[in-house]
C-alpha cells in the first residue's frame, strides 16, 4: 500500500468515489422510484373486456347499457383530478361496461404518464338528463359518456383547447387517450358531431 | 309553481282548465288502462302528395313514420301514408301542419338541415347552416322554427327568412308556438351554475312580441346542478291555452324522471296532472289530446289519442314533435377508428406501451371511510361472510390513486377473473344490503 500519506490519499479517493456514486445513483433512482411507486407494472388492458365492442344506435345502446337512468348506469367509478373545479379532484360515475376502459385504461394511463395536469375541470360522467331541446336522453343517462376539460371545451366550440389545469398546453393528448390515435380507447368524440360539435364529450356509442 | 297573474278572467279560465283536466286525469288514473300496442310498426304504402289535395291543404294531423308523412284524422280512426312533399330526403323529423296553410318538417342530414315548407300548391326548401328543429305555423301562414341560438321566421309573401335572437338570459330557444300572428311563445333554456350546456337543466316559457321585438318570461321554474326541470312539446289548444309537458328529475338518481301535463293560460301556468310515464304532446284538438309515447320496440313512437272522456286509443306509429331515435342520427355517425392519425403534436405522444391481452382486475369497493379502523371493521365483516376471505383488503389513495381520494379508506373485494362484474355487484348488494349505497365497481 505504500506510505501512510499514500494510504490516506487512497482512502480519500475511495470515499470521494463512493460519495459520487451514491449521489449520482440517488439522482437517477429517485425520479424513477417516484414514477414507479404508485403505478408500478401498469399496462393497458386491450383485451375485449378492457375495450369492449362499441354499440351502434339506440338498439345497441339499450342492449349494452340498459334503459336510460337505470340502476346500473352509475355502478362504476374512478377518481379524477380537477373534477368539479380546477385542482379539486372528485369521483365520476359510469356504467360497469366501460369500467375497465375508463377506470383502468384511460384514468391509469394519465396517472402513469404523470399528466394529471392535462385534465381540466369539469369532468362529468353519469347524469340522468335529456339532450338540450330534444326528447332523446343523453348518453350520460346511460352511463355511456364522459365529459372532460368541459370549461375550456364547451358545446358548440369547433376545436379542442388542450390547456390543462396546470396551464400547460397538452394539445390533443387527452382526446387521443379517449379516442383514436395512440393508444386508442375507442370512445367517439363529440367534436365530430357535424352540426353541434361538443369537444368535451366522449361517448361509447355511435349513431345516437 | 307559479306565476304571473294578469287578470281575474284569465285566472278563472286557467282554473276551469285545471279542474276539467284534473277530473279527466283522475278518471285516467283510476280506471282506464293505456291501450295495448301493436307489436311493431308495419310499413305502409305511401300515396302521392298532390297539390291542392286534402293533405296538401293541411287537413288532419300530420306525423312522420320512417320515410313517410302520415295524415291521421283528428278522431284517430283513419290514417294514410304519403311520400313527403319535399321528396326523399335524410332523416325526417318534427312536423307541423295547419288547415289551409300547409305542412312543414325538417329534413335532417349530416351537416346542414333543410326546412321543408309545403303550402297547398308549392314546396319551399330553406337550407340552414346547422341543426333546425320544431317548425310551426302562424295563423297568417308564417312558419317559425329554431336553430338553437335563434328563432327563424319564414314569410309566405316573399319567401324571406328573418331571425329572432334569443333572450340574453337564455342559452338556447326551441319549440316555438304562435299564440297569435304577432306573438310567439318558445321554450328558453337558461344557464344553471355548476352545469355545462350540453344537456338540459332548466327551461322556462318566454313570449316574444314581433311588433316590439321584446321577450318576456312567462314561467319561473327553478333548478340547480342536481334538480332539473325542463319543458317539452308545447301545443296550442283550441281554448287558447298552451299545453306542455314538464319533466323533472335528479341528475344523480337512477330512476325515471317525472312527467307532468301543464297548462299556460295567458300568464298563469298550472299543473294539470302527473303523467303515468314518458309521453309527449303531439296535438290538442276538440277530440282530445294526441300523445307520442315510446313503443315496445326501442325507438318506436306510437300515437295515442286520449279522448275528452278519458278513453284512450292507439292510432299506430308516428312522431310529431319528438325526435326519431330508431335511426342513427346522421350528425353522429362514426369517426375513423383507433389507430387513425389524430393530429397530435410531435413530442407530446406517449411512448409505446405494450398492449396487454389479459384482463385488468376489477373489484367491488365499499367506502369511503374516514378512518382506517372503520374500513377494517367492514373488511373483517366481509371476510367472515364471503367464501374467499383472501379477496378482501383495505386500500387508500397512496396505493390506489385512481380509485379513492386522499384521506379516506375503503374495503375492496376482488372480482374473480372472468366473472360478470355487474352480476357480482348485484350478488354483493343482496348479501350486504346495508352496503348497497356505498359499493361500486372499480379498477384498484
Amino acid at each position: 500500500m505504500g506510505s501512510p500519506s499514500d494510504r490516506t490519499r487512497w482512502l480519500g479517493w475511495l470515499l470521494a468515489t463512493a460519495l459520487t456514486v451514491a449521489v449520482v445513483s440517488g439522482l437517477v433512482a429517485y425520479p424513477l422510484a417516484a414514477r414507479a411507486s404508485h403505478m408500478y407494472g401498469w399496462v393497458h388492458d386491450h383485451s375485449s373486456a378492457g375495450i369492449p365492442p362499441r354499440p351502434q344506435g339506440l338498439s345497441g345502446l339499450i342492449a349494452t347499457f340498459g334503459q336510460h337512468c337505470n340502476d346500473r348506469a352509475n355502478d362504476a367509478r374512478s377518481y379524477w383530478p380537477s373534477q368539479s373545479a380546477r385542482n379539486v379532484s372528485g369521483y365520476i360515475y359510469y356504467h360497469p361496461y366501460i369500467g375497465r376502459n375508463v377506470g383502468y385504461n384511460i384514468r391509469s394511463h394519465i396517472e402513469a404518464a404523470h399528466k394529471n395536469g392535462a385534465v381540466d375541470y369539469g369532468v362529468y360522467g353519469y347524469n340522468c338528463r335529456l339532450i338540450s331541446g330534444s326528447t332523446k336522453y343523453s348518453t350520460h343517462a346511460f352511463g355511456a359518456a364522459i365529459d372532460t376539460n368541459s370549461y375550456r371545451n364547451p358545446m358548440g366550440q369547433s376545436y379542442w383547447n388542450g390547456i390543462g389545469a396546470n396551464g400547460i398546453n397538452y394539445y390533443r393528448y387527452i382526446p387521443d387517450v379517449w379516442r383514436g390515435g395512440y393508444p386508442g380507447h375507442n370512445f367517439y368524440w363529440g367534436l365530430n358531431f357535424s352540426t353541434r360539435p361538443d369537444p368535451m364529450h366522449f361517448q361509447y356509442v355511435t349513431g345516437y | 309553481m307559479s306565476l304571473k297573474l294578469f287578470s281575474n278572467r284569465r285566472n278563472a279560465l286557467a282554473i276551469v282548465v285545471w279542474l276539467g283536466s284534473s277530473v279527466l286525469g283522475a278518471g285516467l288514473a283510476t280506471g282506464l288502462a293505456w291501450p295495448s300496442q301493436e307489436a311493431a310498426c308495419p310499413s305502409e304504402s305511401p300515396g302521392v302528395w298532390a297539390p291542392g289535395s286534402p293533405e296538401a291543404r293541411g287537413l288532419g294531423m300530420a306525423a312522420l313514420e320512417g320515410d313517410n308523412v302520415v295524415i291521421v284524422d283528428p278522431d284517430g280512426k283513419t290514417r294514410k301514408a304519403f311520400v313527403p312533399p319535399g321528396g326523399a330526403g335524410g332523416l325526417l323529423r318534427h312536423i307541423s301542419n295547419a288547415v289551409e296553410l300547409g305542412t312543414a318538417y325538417v329534413d335532417d342530414r349530416r351537416g346542414p338541415d333543410t326546412v321543408v315548407i309545403a303550402t297547398p300548391d308549392h314546396v319551399f326548401k330553406v337550407r340552414e347552416d346547422g341543426e333546425a328543429m320544431h317548425p310551426t305555423w302562424s295563423p297568417s301562414g308564417n312558419v317559425a322554427w329554431s336553430v338553437g341560438g335563434s328563432l327563424r321566421v319564414w314569410s309566405p309573401s316573399d319567401g324571406s327568412v328573418g331571425t329572432i335572437p334569443i333572450p340574453s338570459e337564455g342559452t338556447r330557444a326551441f319549440s316555438p308556438v304562435f299564440m297569435a300572428p304577432d306573438e310567439i311563445t318558445a321554450v328558453v333554456e337558461e344557464p344553471v351554475p355548476g352545469t355545462n350546456a350540453e344537456d338540459d337543466t332548466l327551461d322556462n316559457l318566454w313570449r316574444y312580441e314581433l311588433d316590439t321585438q321584446s321577450w318576456a318570461r312567462l314561467t319561473s321554474f327553478e333548478a340547480d346542478a342536481e334538480r332539473w326541470s325542463v319543458i317539452r312539446t308545447p301545443v296550442l289548444a283550441p281554448d287558447g291555452t298552451l299545453r306542455f309537458v314538464r319533466i323533472q328529475g335528479l341528475a344523480s338518481a337512477t330512476e325515471s324522471p317525472s312527467y307532468e301535463l301543464w297548462s299556460l293560460g295567458e300568464g298563469a301556468a298550472l299543473k294539470i296532472r302527473d303523467l303515468p310515464s314518458e309521453m309527449y304532446l303531439a296535438a290538442v284538438s276538440d277530440a282530445g289530446l294526441m300523445w307520442n309515447t315510446p313503443g315496445d320496440a326501442p325507438g318506436d313512437w306510437r300515437l295515442v289519442l286520449e279522448g275528452q272522456d278519458g278513453t284512450t286509443s292507439d292510432v299506430g306509429c308516428g312522431r310529431v314533435a319528438v325526435d326519431p331515435v330508431a335511426e342513427p342520427d346522421p350528425d353522429m355517425l362514426a369517426e375513423p377508428g383507433p389507430g387513425q392519425p389524430s393530429g397530435a403534436r410531435r413530442g407530446l405522444q406517449e411512448p409505446p406501451v405494450p398492449d396487454a391481452s389479459t384482463q385488468a382486475p376489477l373489484a367491488i369497493l365499499v367506502g369511503d371511510f374516514n378512518t382506517l379502523e372503520a374500513a377494517e371493521v367492514v373488511a373483517r365483516q366481509l371476510s367472515e361472510q364471503l367464501e374467499d376471505p383472501a379477496t378482501v383488503s383495505v386500500i387508500d389513495h397512496r396505493g390506489h390513486p385512481t380509485a379513492i381520494r386522499p384521506g379516506v379508506w375503503a374495503a375492496v373485494v376482488q372480482i374473480p377473473a372472468g366473472a360478470d362484474p355487474e352480476a357480482e355487484l348485484a350478488r354483493f348488494r343482496t348479501l350486504f344490503p346495508e352496503l348497497a349505497q356505498m359499493s361500486w365497481i372499480v379498477t384498484p
